[in-house]
């Protein structure tokens, strides 16, 4: 073994053990059977996944889905129309931009979550704004539903988007559009006909990068949705904090994982396809 | 002294070097010229011991050197951009190599005074690499592999970072270095002005193949192959017929008529007169050689 | 630069900046709000500045508990995932191989996979191991996320030293060990220094992955701060999240003005070596 070696070893056991293993384990967990006091009985059965299929459960996956790609889309338009600003502004003003929207992806979450309810909640300005218009409003409604769940997972994941599609605009050949404007083509149509073509490598990274965090969130509709929003992520999360059914929680868990594994294989695909 | 015996490498399936045979004389200027991609560095760091060669063996004084790694071969290297540590200061850059050989402290303080003097660096013995001029930081990478007192000092292109001025000038002075010191210098180039004003002796490279080693004035005057000839300064080539030959002086009809003289640089037992040859024409002189 | 970046790029619609800027708006109004709800105090006329929410928060023995546990936990991941993180960089440079392979894959997974799996996973090894939760399971989980971070931006950095400077090492005597700590180590050092804040930063602000793990009893600041927020907000919550997010923002400062910052978002556009980097900063 060389030199060389010796320094990957720390690395590789470390993933091995506390990466690669656990995951095992969360898939022969998954054909287990829960246990009478919510630990697991080492019987083999597939029924965790005949139950993952119920409409019951079925539906919340849907749903979660449904907010996934609704995330998903948002943040593809916001993100293509963001950095194309970025990307055209002065070089020293493209600096703060990129600052401005990385800053608070590296801030601690709930602590952005905290905030956004602090800012809708009850003496918060947007209640007291609404009561200094006269404007009867539902506290409740308003401090907990799906727009705010959006606007979460929206401005937490955005920065995922941007980055990439941000990174291929300082790539791309600006002359270009010079050119369709030399045609005679506006704005709107050479971005879809002359820039968009042009980062779609960065489009589908950034849309896999929203998609596959959005899928599994936990602390954003459970924070902004209330007990009314179940998710996806809630679900699993409940399966081994509150209802102890771990094989069942295993199981939700390997089904999303196979589920993300096939689309980021769909987009290798792609990519390679795309190389020929 | 050094000598190079069938020295060969090739990458996977590509071939870098074929069979380098070659001979330095205990204190000469040698320098290997060619184009970018001839092999002159590859050859350059096998000599040092930075890469592996795939076939012959390294002889200095008749030892075998070719099997020691490169930390354990007699031999210091000024690399290209010089790559002096940034995070040491010139001392410690030239201490660097004393430090390893666990020299005592005033015995690396006195090397590296009588170094840096020699290079007429003196008062930057303090000062980080980065606040260097190119020339400054060349005479400190010089410095740096001589405290060491290898028995050969390796160059690899050592003039191409400095503007053109700056270059004329450290040439002078590294070859005034090299006669005082009496040590033996192998420079790769690919700066044909650079190698002829320096060397005692020049190998031109091809496409990882020796093609002539000699004087610079040998080079110059009689280049055994038309890549050498054509390398060493650029050359026209005019087309026509062999009318006559006496001695090796060859007389050429040219499309239109006109006859040019030259030497001729083909076997004599090929010459055929009314043979289609190819004369190639520089400012200093004319010279034949038979068309392919 | 390259001469494409300064080449002049025809303006973006007017609407594409305005979303940009509404963007911006949304994204950080909610947290000046907050930071303004912590300094100020509803007397019973008008509003006035206090520190009062602050001084709430420093006496309060429990939060100060988590906070010593946060920057326990911290600590002691980031201290391991950096030497582990900078030795497997090291060790993958320039090797090739199964291990290789295998190193990247996995740090790559651990990239990407959603917080959530990587936290019920880790719960699912814990249990099965019959390993006791505490602040020790939450510095293991840490660490395994925040390695590849360290990979990251160690390994950008070294991608871009210039092989010569190894060469000149060897050259003037040094083994291969002794070329790696007196000169590559000492030129990877501000960006293993910026891969520590980074996981330092990672940790400190991870609440998800931790509130699977952790013992009872052991709660990290963001843990508490959940289960706060769960019964409502108030004045010393605010204070407290803002404690928290100044303390994020002055690591992230020093993480910034560390070179590692240049190298991990940059790396995809610039491919040359020494000479222009050392011109910019």
């Amino acid at each position: 073994m060389k030199l060389r070696d010796f320094f990957l070893l720390p690395a590789a056991l470390w993933f091995t053990v506390f990466i690669l293993l656990p995951l095992l384990i969360v898939v022969i967990v998954s054909f287990a059977t829960r246990g009478t006091y919510g630990g697991i009985e080492w019987s083999w059965t597939l029924q965790n996944y005949s139950r993952a299929f119920s409409p019951t459960y079925l539906g919340i996956f849907l749903e979660s889905f449904q907010l996934a790609l609704v995330t998903t889309v948002v943040c593809l338009v916001l993100g293509v129309l963001i950095s194309w600003a970025m990307a055209t502004a002065s070089p020293k003003l493209r600096q703060v931009y990129l600052m401005a929207i990385v800053l608070p992806f590296l801030t601690n979450l709930v602590i952005r979550i905290y905030a956004i309810r602090m800012f809708v909640g009850a003496e918060g300005p947007l209640q007291a704004g609404l009561e200094l218009l006269g404007i009867p409003f539902d506290p409740y409604a308003l401090t907990q539903n799906k727009v705010l769940v959006l606007y979460g997972m929206v401005t937490t994941y955005l920065p995922f988007m941007v980055l990439p599609l941000y990174g291929a605009f300082e790539k791309f050949d600006f002359s270009l559009v010079e050119a369709a404007q030399d045609l005679g083509a506006g704005l709107w149509k050479i971005l879809f006909s002359v820039i968009l073509p042009n980062l779609k490598t960065a489009l589908w990274a950034g849309a896999l990068l929203v998609f596959i965090p959005s899928l599994g969130e936990y602390v954003i509709p459970d924070l902004l949705g209330g007990a009314k929003n179940m998710l996806y992520g809630n679900l699993i999360t409940e399966q081994f904090l509150k209802s102890r059914d771990w094989p069942f929680g295993a199981a939700l868990s390997v089904l999303m994982m196979v589920l993300l594994l096939a689309m980021a294989a769909l987009f290798r695909l792609r990519e390679a396809r795309h190389d020929k | 002294m050094l000598e190079l015996l069938n020295i060969g490498k090739s990458f996977s399936s590509q071939t870098a070097l074929k069979g380098i045979n070659l001979s330095i004389g205990e204190g000469e200027f040698f320098s290997l010229l060619g184009p970018s991609g001839c092999g002159k560095t590859t050859l350059l760091r096998i000599i040092a011991g930075l890469e592996s060669a795939t076939g012959g063996q390294i002889l200095l004084d008749g030892q075998r050197v070719d099997q020691l790694p490169a930390q354990k071969r007699p031999f210091n290297m000024v690399f290209q951009r010089y790559a002096l540590f940034p995070h040491m200061s010139v001392g410690e850059n030239i201490a660097y190599g004393l430090r390893l050989r666990g020299l005592s402290k005033d015995a690396i303080e006195a090397k590296v005074a009588e170094v840096l003097a020699l290079v007429d660096m003196g008062e930057f013995r303090d000062r980080k690499p980065d606040t260097l001029s190119g020339g400054q930081s060349q005479r400190v990478a010089v410095a740096r592999a001589l405290v060491n007192e290898p028995r050969v000092l390796l160059l690899d292109e050592p003039l191409s970072a400095l503007d053109h001025k700056m270059r004329e000038h450290m040439q002078k002075e590294l070859r005034a270095l090299q006669q005082k010191l009496g040590l033996t210098f192998i420079c790769v180039t690919h700066d044909q002005e650079e190698a002829l004003a320096l060397s005692d002796r020049i190998g031109i490279m091809s496409r990882g193949v020796l093609e002539q080693v000699s004087s610079p004035r040998e080079i110059y005057e009689s280049p055994e192959t038309i890549f050498a000839a054509q390398f060493v300064e650029s050359t026209s080539m005019l087309r026509g017929e062999l009318v006559e030959v006496s001695e090796d002086l060859a007389t050429i009809r040219l499309g239109d008529g006109s006859l040019i003289k030259g030497k001729i640089n083909v076997p004599s037992d090929q010459i055929r007169l009314g043979m289609s040859i190819e004369a190639y024409v520089r400012k200093a002189m004319v010279f034949g050689e038979r068309a392919k | 630069m390259t001469s494409n970046a300064e080449r002049r790029r025809p303006a973006a619609p007017r609407t594409a900046t305005v979303v940009l800027w509404l963007t911006l708006l949304l994204l950080h109004t909610p947290i000046v709000v907050m930071i303004v709800g912590a300094l100020i105090e509803k007397k019973p006329t008008a509003w006035s500045w206090t520190l009062r929410w602050f001084a709430e928060v420093i006496l309060d023995q429990a939060l100060m508990d988590a906070l010593v546990n946060s920057l326990k936990v911290g600590f002691a991941a980031s201290v391991f995932s950096t030497l582990i993180g900078t030795a497997a960089v090291v060790g993958l440079y320039r090797s090739a191989g199964m291990w290789k392979w295998a190193v990247e894959g996995l740090s790559v997974v651990s990239l990407i996979f959603p917080e959530i799996v990587f936290a019920l996973s880790l719960l699912s090894l814990f249990f099965v191991l019959k390993f006791e939760l505490g602040l020790l399971t939450v510095v293991i989980a840490h660490v395994s996320f925040s390695i590849s971070y360290v990979m990251m931006t160690v390994g950008a950095r070294l991608a871009t030293l210039d092989r010569s400077y190894e060469d000149a090492a060897r050259d003037l005597g040094a083994s291969e060990w002794q070329s790696y700590r007196t000169v590559v180590l000492p030129l990877l050092l501000p960006s293993i220094l910026g891969g520590f804040i980074l996981s330092f930063l990672l940790s400190f602000d991870d609440f998800l992955i931790t509130y699977f793990v952790n013992g009872v009893g052991k709660d990290t600041l963001p843990v508490k701060l959940y289960t706060a927020m769960k019964l409502g907000v108030s004045p010393k919550l605010n204070a407290l999240s803002s404690l928290m997010f100044v303390m994020t923002l002055l690591a992230l400062i020093f993480f910034f003005r560390s070179s590692a910052f240049r190298v991990f978002f940059e790396s995809g556009r610039r491919t040359h070596g020494e000479n222009t980097k050392k011109e910019n900063s």
